[in-house]
């Protein structure tokens, strides 16, 4: 086994702090600083530090809670090409996948908190089972659950191998593992048969999670824009769409990065997938905004007018121009030596994610803008205190995944067969 | 008992004098009105409509506000049938305020300030919390626990002398607004809905609210 160890892929960039590695996490650490005073501040002075108001009463948060929830449904899904659809071509991207979906949540999860007023009652939440975010609340936890049982599974014999390896990091890998350090072909056999049953538990569970998030919205009958029956499939296209456009990019920059042996055929084909869903995705955007624009039944045809070519109509086009068409244009013309460039699939899933991000302010705030009584029009601009949040959220997402670099073993080290 | 408020619009002069009544009641900022008085004109001059809808909660008998509360903060009080909010048990999400069709609640974006001569018996208003009109439920609904625990018949009638009122009902310049129990067939809201034709307010939201429009 020591032999077969060798010839698996190196984990050298594990071991060495380059200056740009700490400048990264510096920077990282200084905007999670900033975040956290920015909640403190939120703490203190209530909500009212944020731009909402009585009638828009969601925003930047909720935006991005539905939109890292997305994230991390799409990774999940990208990871089970792998080992449900026996996709093993996608096997160097699957870990990390995986690891991408668990931040999300973990992402997902603390922008709803940070959302809430009165954070101290947080633990009623799960009091009202005919209540939508009760139900998200719940999924929301046993989908991690699910999420840390997966990568536990997939990755205890490489910590074990990597407790040998890294001497000084004993305790650590100890820790990972679980104080589990067997490795006998019964105890692999055993974990296997686990790890599959829970490869095939995790994606209905992620197209569960991802669809109850999209009923919260869509099960509130006041607000046209959200209480509409193509809601939860439009979340689940464009939440595929997006992961696969996050994974995408993170391995790019992984492989850049680290110089790991993935092909640039997977890349290329990951792409591909991208460039199948898009069309999907504006199949679903036609027949929900042509159903509004056409039928005129006022409270549905006066939000998808609003949305589409009234006041509320950038973050639409943007996210069907620059979000949908554009990327999917590149991705299907632009070839080279019969394969997608990367910098293009990269650059188009940058422009998927930013479309996307678009794509959620339209759904969950200007849907908000509707309002059928007299009151006077209010509109919603997040502060700088929201953006700091917010962005505090991102950094940590992001080293979280950057101290993984030096301690998960993204690339399998050895063949769980062997 | 199904409290409810029969509002009759020709009686309305659009004063607000109810909105100021239910601010020094439940000692209310200007900025957070609990109930509001729509100004509503169609048409042009000289050929014009002009109405004046007042606004209170609707404490729905179908509320979708209750039904989506994760966690059970809004409840529907069973004794006398209007929507209410614990405090106590409200986390801030706001899910009920994007729920509610006529956007009746509002939230306690900041801790509520000082307001001269407070009412000391306004209910407490914490910080980060959704609030609404509670058709005055330490008043109101304090009467029929209070009858209740003594085992004595209580009528809400609004021509009773010493009827305890909400707030913009006991204030209401033109006699507009009229409170009552609609379970109770001797009321007087009671003999008026059966007289009257009547609306409600979005009634194809399907909430059967229980504030009603005379005219």
């Amino acid at each position: 086994m020591e032999k077969n160890f060798e010839t698996r892929p190196s984990v050298k960039y594990m071991e060495n702090l380059s200056p740009g590695y700490i400048f990264w996490v510096a920077i990282l650490l200084a905007f999670i600083c900033g975040g956290i005073y920015a909640y403190i501040n939120q703490f203190v002075h209530g909500l009212a530090t944020t731009g909402l108001n009585d009638k828009i009463v969601w925003g930047l948060y909720i935006q991005n809670f539905a939109f890292f929830v997305g994230l991390s449904a799409g990774g999940v899904m990208v990871a089970s090409l792998v080992y449900v659809l026996k996709q093993e071509q996608f096997q160097p991207i699957a870990r990390i996948a995986e690891v991408v979906a668990l931040i999300c949540i973990l992402m997902a999860s603390m922008s709803i908190f940070v959302d809430l007023g009165n954070p101290k009652n947080f633990l009623f939440i799960l009091s009202n089972f005919k209540s939508p975010i009760a139900y998200d609340v719940l999924i929301i936890n046993v989908y991690t659950l699910i999420c840390c049982l997966y990568i536990y599974f997939d990755t205890r014999v490489d910590f074990v191998a990597l407790k040998d390896k890294f001497p000084g990091r004993k305790l650590l890998y100890t820790l990972l593992s679980l104080g589990r350090s067997k490795t006998d072909e019964k105890t692999l056999r055993k974990e296997k048969r686990i790890f599959t049953f829970i490869a095939f538990l995790a994606l209905p569970a992620a197209f569960l999670l991802h669809s109850i998030t999209a009923w919260v919205f869509g099960l509130v009958g006041a607000v046209p824009g959200w209480s509409q029956s193509i809601i939860a499939p439009i979340f689940i296209v464009s939440a595929m769409i997006s992961g696969t456009a996050l994974i995408t990019v993170i391995i790019i920059i992984f492989k850049a990065v680290t110089k790991a042996n993935i092909k640039n055929e997977v890349i290329s084909k990951l792409g591909l997938i991208m460039a199948c869903l898009i069309p999907i995705d504006l199949f679903f955007i036609v027949s929900e905004k042509l159903t509004g624009l056409y039928v005129k039944t006022e409270a549905i045809h006066h939000e998808t007018v609003a949305t589409v070519i009234g006041h509320l109509a950038a973050p639409f086009w943007f996210e069907v121009i620059a979000g949908l068409i554009i990327p999917l244009i590149l991705l299907v013309i632009i070839r080279k030596n019969n394969l997608r460039p990367a910098w293009i699939v990269g650059l188009s899933a940058v422009l998927i994610l930013a479309g996307v991000l678009a794509k959620r302010w339209s759904i969950v705030i200007s849907s908000l803008y509707y309002n059928p009584m007299q009151y006077p029009d209010v509109s919603y601009t997040p502060t700088l205190n929201e953006i700091m949040i917010i962005g505090g959220i991102w950094s940590f997402g992001a080293l979280l995944f950057t101290l993984a670099m030096k301690f998960f073993p993204f690339m399998k080290l050895q063949d769980k067969k062997a | 008992m199904r409290l409810v408020m029969v509002i009759d619009q020709s009686k309305c002069l659009g004063c607000k004098s109810c909105v100021v009544a239910c601010n020094i009641e439940n000692s209310i900022e200007t900025n957070n009105n609990w109930t509001e008085v729509f100004d509503m004109v169609s048409g042009q001059f000289p050929n014009y409509h002009r109405e004046f809808v007042p606004r209170p909660c609707n404490h729905c008998s179908k509320p979708p506000c209750v039904d989506i509360c994760p966690t059970k903060a809004s409840q529907k009080d069973k004794l006398t049938g209007t929507v209410q909010i614990d405090q106590k048990r409200c986390t801030g999400c706001r899910y009920c305020m994007s729920a509610c069709p006529y956007k009746v609640r509002v939230f306690n974006w900041k801790k509520p300030g000082k307001v001269l001569n407070e009412n000391p018996a306004s209910p407490k208003r914490p910080k980060g919390t959704t609030e609404k009109c509670t058709f005055c439920f330490h008043k109101t609904g304090k009467e029929i626990f209070d009858a209740k625990k003594e085992g004595r018949k209580h009528r809400v009638e609004y021509n009773a002398k010493d009827a305890v009122l909400p707030a913009c009902v006991e204030k209401c310049v033109g006699k507009s607004r009229i409170f009552g129990d609609l379970d109770d067939p001797d009321s007087f809201v009671s003999r008026l809905l059966s007289k009257n034709q009547y609306k409600v307010l979005l009634k194809s939201k399907g909430t059967k609210p229980n504030v009603f429009y005379i005219n």
